[in-house]
């Protein structure tokens, strides 16, 4: 179990593209032991720092390409390279954001690992019909990870749930748990929970 | 004198071209609510239960709503903060509205848009609330005046956003604006 910071600069660089940074730090605080016991250790795992590009179909559709440096104080330096559709509706109140990902991720001395991953989210206003400037919402979301590299083909699996609230067109703040399975059809499935808190920027 | 005409003139341009429809909609309890449109409403939907009540803070002033469902359709009633009736607006599909005034601002839309797409109907009903609580008898009077607010995807020179136009009963615009989205960061990455 840790945290996990992130903040994100979004911005207009034309009427249909935009970009997007963002820094994610991943700090575990509670650790299992070799006899399970959970323990105080806290330790900095990574720092990421992700770069987005999205082309805007229309006012539902987006296409991104991004690329992703993950620094690990291990491993050093990980490159990922990502591409994704997204569109987003609203059902009633709700808003629904849907993203269809593949990732490569590039390791040293290795083969690169791809993922394919699907995240559907939903945002429930909390205070009254519609979701306006200044009021909290509700965030949920599960997203299934397939990774396939080097000898290996497993199923992830990540499911989040965050209090957010829109303090303007320029802030937006989150917090909440994510949760995360890894390798869920294998006997040593892990089980990780972070503890995200965010803050989205929009210049 | 020329200033004054001048003024007049932004003033009538501002009322007709796009805005930014930026509104606030809060749920409130009945009990704020003024007497009058709790009275109002009583009478003209008299067996409808599930009532929500809508405080609605916008660039046009301050107001109350009522929302509910009448038959299958959405109805949503808006009183000014005295609570005296300003209109009703029902939800209709497109295909519902009056064929001349259909293909009016279909004609409107294709002529400002390079593509369009209609998101959401509402047909909007003001009058003398004395004559309008009884839905939908009065909906063919004189007195009644009918609008129909149209939520539409339109693309026009590369600008693809969402508009919210406001017609008349033949279909001739009265006043645009724009929907602003909310950030949708935290939905995508």
């Amino acid at each position: 179990m840790g945290i996990l910071p992130e903040v994100s600069f979004s911005w207009k660089a034309s009427e249909s593209i935009g970009i997007t940074a963002k820094l994610e730090s991943t700090s575990e605080v509670f650790s299992k032991n070799i006899n399970k016991d959970v323990i105080w250790l806290p330790e900095h795992k990574r720092t990421d720092f992700h770069i987005y590009s999205s082309y805007k179909l229309n006012p539902y559709w987006k296409t991104s390409v991004g690329y992703i440096y993950l620094f690990n104080p291990e491993d050093k330096g990980v490159h990922q390279v990502s591409a994704q559709l997204s569109y987003k509706h609203e059902p009633g109140n709700i808003r629904l954001g849907h993203r269809i990902r593949s990732d490569y991720i590039f390791l040293k001395e290795q083969l690169p690992v791809y993922r394919f991953r699907y995240r559907i989210s939903a945002e429930i206003p909390l205070n009254g019909e519609s979701l306006d400037l200044g009021e909290y919402y509700l965030l949920l979301s599960t997203e299934p990870i397939f990774n396939k590299g080097d000898n290996m083909g497993e199923l992830d699996a990540r499911c989040l749930m965050k209090i957010g609230k829109i303090i303007n067109f320029q802030h937006q703040v989150e917090g909440g748990i994510d949760y995360r399975m890894g390798d869920i059809f294998s006997n040593s499935t892990s089980f990780t929970t972070w503890v995200r808190f965010g803050w989205f920027i929009q210049i | 004198m020329k200033y004054r005409f001048f003024f007049i003139f932004i003033m009538l341009g501002s009322t007709l071209f796009s805005q930014m429809k930026i509104e606030i909609e809060k749920k409130v309890s009945k009990d704020i609510v003024p007497t009058e449109a709790i009275n109002w409403i009583t009478k003209s939907y008299a067996n409808e239960a599930h009532i929500k009540w809508i405080f609605e803070q916008s660039d046009r002033g301050k107001s109350y709503e009522a929302k509910l469902k009448y038959g299958n359709a959405k109805h949503s009633i808006e009183f000014n903060r005295l609570g005296q009736l300003e209109d009703i607006e029902v939800t209709v599909k497109w295909n519902k509205i009056d064929t001349s005034a259909r293909k009016a601002i279909k004609q409107n839309l294709q002529e400002r848009y390079e593509k369009y797409v209609i998101k959401k109907v509402q047909i909007q009903y003001s009058g003398p609330s004395d004559l309008m609580f009884q839905y939908p008898a009065f909906i063919d009077h004189d007195s009644v005046q009918i609008n129909y607010e149209i939520e539409y995807y339109g693309k026009k020179n590369g600008n693809k956003k969402i508009y919210e136009g406001l017609f008349n009963h033949i279909g001739e615009l009265l006043q645009f604006r724009e929907i602003k989205p909310r950030p949708d960061t935290h939905l995508i990455y």
